[in-house]
């Protein structure tokens, strides 16, 4: 080797016209291997590893601005693993340009009907909350309504006012005997002729004291259970 | 579609939209499908591949999607992200000592393309085909030895593709340096091989006495060309010693249009970067100090 051939190396490396010739291979192998000891062996494309595949793309895409791409340039001379790297996706878009086929119907399909993500059926995080505890209030009124509409129906029973709500049997009374079906006198608005404005006297229920039930003769025995049970006097004695 | 078409679409899909999923795979799916056909052995392995690709699209909340910002096309997003996936997935094959021979068919499949651009680049030329066919041979026993030492070495870090070829290339470099002499044979050697020997002359595998002097002087001079590389290189700017470091990539000079192509820019800005970096590097050379010093003794 002699002084023209260091610069004709350089010339050639670096300065050589397409088609101009091969290089000392041995020569050039020995420059490549000496300007890389020390380089850091692999480097991510960007500082986020998970962004790199996207900036590449974007690289070989020709998308990246100026500002972009010098900052890749700087990583790709630092690394000759990324250099590597860089080339070999260049060369396999062409691969995949030149050989692209269609993917066969079923297994997309197959693939799609697989991986499909489920129906989401829940809403999200932040609003199940609020409905569990909307509806949970819900609920409970409606519960509470329902409880009030017992009590209420159950007070609102038409009853005769002048009959005692329950009836302490008679001392000496018969436990068997059966208590008679409550009977109780409808409360009725006393009713105006309007041609003299008198007040009407009240209908009494038809038939004579014979045919009226045993309660209106005397007072009922209920059952010690309570009032909601029939009678005594509605089952026939023995 | 457009870009912006796309960057939507994988949005419907990040935010659960009825369908969104589905149109998605339906759009990427010949890109994927071309990607395993090209990256595995046959078409059994390819449709398993695809499910892995698809699925790694889908895992993790659709970690690997969430990355795709519109700012490439889809296609090439993709086809890069199957690339990975794939590497990734090779890689497991060698994690099992049982499934090393299936891993190593698997992995030919995979780099042997690259492997044979890398060495072609180096040592080009229809004369050195044999040379070609031994630095691939030297560079696969060198893999597989030690149960796959090398592969095995990568630590997660940078593309598992890009590991691989790097190591490919210094593998390649070594074989270069030691096969190859450092220095163009003296016509007295060549004759010499070129004589038919007698029974008395038979000639050494040794080198002579004055091959030896050039061996070692052809040595010390690359050893200064590399110290003043190094040195000018530190002085240039980022596109200029990216240029630099394709420039080594070759054994004939690389055309400027793939220096273009892989550099990103036009081919006319590469002309003007190639002759800045080589006035550069020839006034670095003219004065740097060892040269000065070797230039006054000989």
């Amino acid at each position: 080797m002699t002084p023209a051939t260091l610069h004709s190396l350089f010339d050639r490396l670096f300065g050589g016209t397409d088609g101009a010739g091969r290089i000392d291979a041995r020569h050039a192998a020995e420059l490549a291997a000496g300007m890389e000891h020390g380089e850091p062996t692999n480097v991510e494309l960007d500082d986020d590893p998970e962004r790199s595949t996207a900036l590449l793309a974007a690289y070989l895409d020709g998308d990246l601005d100026d500002a972009v791409q010098q900052e890749v340039h700087m990583r790709l001379s630092q690394s000759p693993a990324l250099l590597h790297e860089v080339a070999s996706a260049d060369a396999f878009l062409d691969a995949m340009a030149s050989a692209r086929v269609a993917a066969p119907a079923e297994l997309v399909a197959t693939i799609i009907a697989r991986t499909r993500p489920a129906t989401v059926l829940t809403p999200p995080q932040g609003r199940s909350f609020a409905i569990w505890k909307w509806s949970g209030m819900a609920v409970a009124l409606a519960v509470a309504v329902f409880a009030v509409l017992v009590f209420i129906g159950r007070q609102s029973v038409p009853t005769d006012t002048s009959v005692p709500v329950a009836v302490k049997s008679v001392p000496g009374a018969d436990w068997g005997e059966i208590a008679p079906p409550l009977v109780t006198k409808r409360r009725t608005s006393p009713k105006v002729d309007p041609k003299t404005m008198e007040v009407a006297p009240p209908l009494e229920p038809a038939g004579d004291a014979a045919t009226l039930p045993l309660s209106r003769a005397r007072n009922p025995a209920f059952a010690p259970e309570g009032m909601d049970i029939m009678p005594r006097d509605s089952v026939s004695h023995h | 579609m457009t870009t912006a078409d796309d960057r939507a679409l994988v949005r419907d899909v990040l935010d659960a939209k009825p369908q969104a999923w589905d149109r998605l795979v339906c759009r990427i799916a010949d890109t994927v499908w071309t990607a395993c056909r090209l990256l595995t052995s046959d078409d059994a392995e390819a449709r398993n591949a695809f499910a892995d690709v698809i699925d790694s699209f889908h895992v993790d909340g659709f970690r690997r999607l969430r990355q795709y910002d519109g700012s490439s096309r889809i296609e090439t997003f993709v086809a890069l992200s199957a690339r990975d996936i794939l590497a990734e997935r090779l890689l497991r094959l060698f994690k099992p000592a049982d499934s090393a021979a299936k891993g190593w068919s698997a992995f030919e499949r995979f780099f042997g393309a690259d492997i044979g651009r890398i060495i072609a680049r180096r040592l080009p030329g229809a004369d050195r085909e044999h040379t070609r066919q031994d630095a691939y041979q030297e560079i696969s026993v060198a893999l597989i030895s030690d149960d796959y030492r090398r592969l095995k070495a990568y630590r997660g870090v940078g593309s598992f593709t890009g590991f691989i070829l790097h190591v490919a290339d210094r593998l390649l470099l070594d074989f270069i340096r030691h096969t190859m002499p450092n220095r163009q044979p003296t016509v007295a050697t060549a004759l010499s091989t070129k004589l038919p020997p007698s029974l008395e002359e038979i000639p050494s595998d040794l080198p002579s006495p004055e091959d030896a002097l050039l061996e070692q002087e052809g040595d010390r001079l690359l050893s200064m060309a590399t110290q003043v590389l190094r040195q000018a290189t530190a002085d240039l700017t980022e596109a200029e010693r990216l240029y630099v470091h394709i420039a080594l990539g070759g054994g004939d000079p690389i055309p400027a249009r793939e220096v273009a192509r892989l550099m990103r820019r036009p081919v006319e800005e590469v002309y003007k970067l190639k002759q800045r970096v080589m006035d550069r590097l020839r006034a670095s050379l003219d004065k740097h100090p060892a040269v000065k010093t070797w230039r006054a003794s000989v």
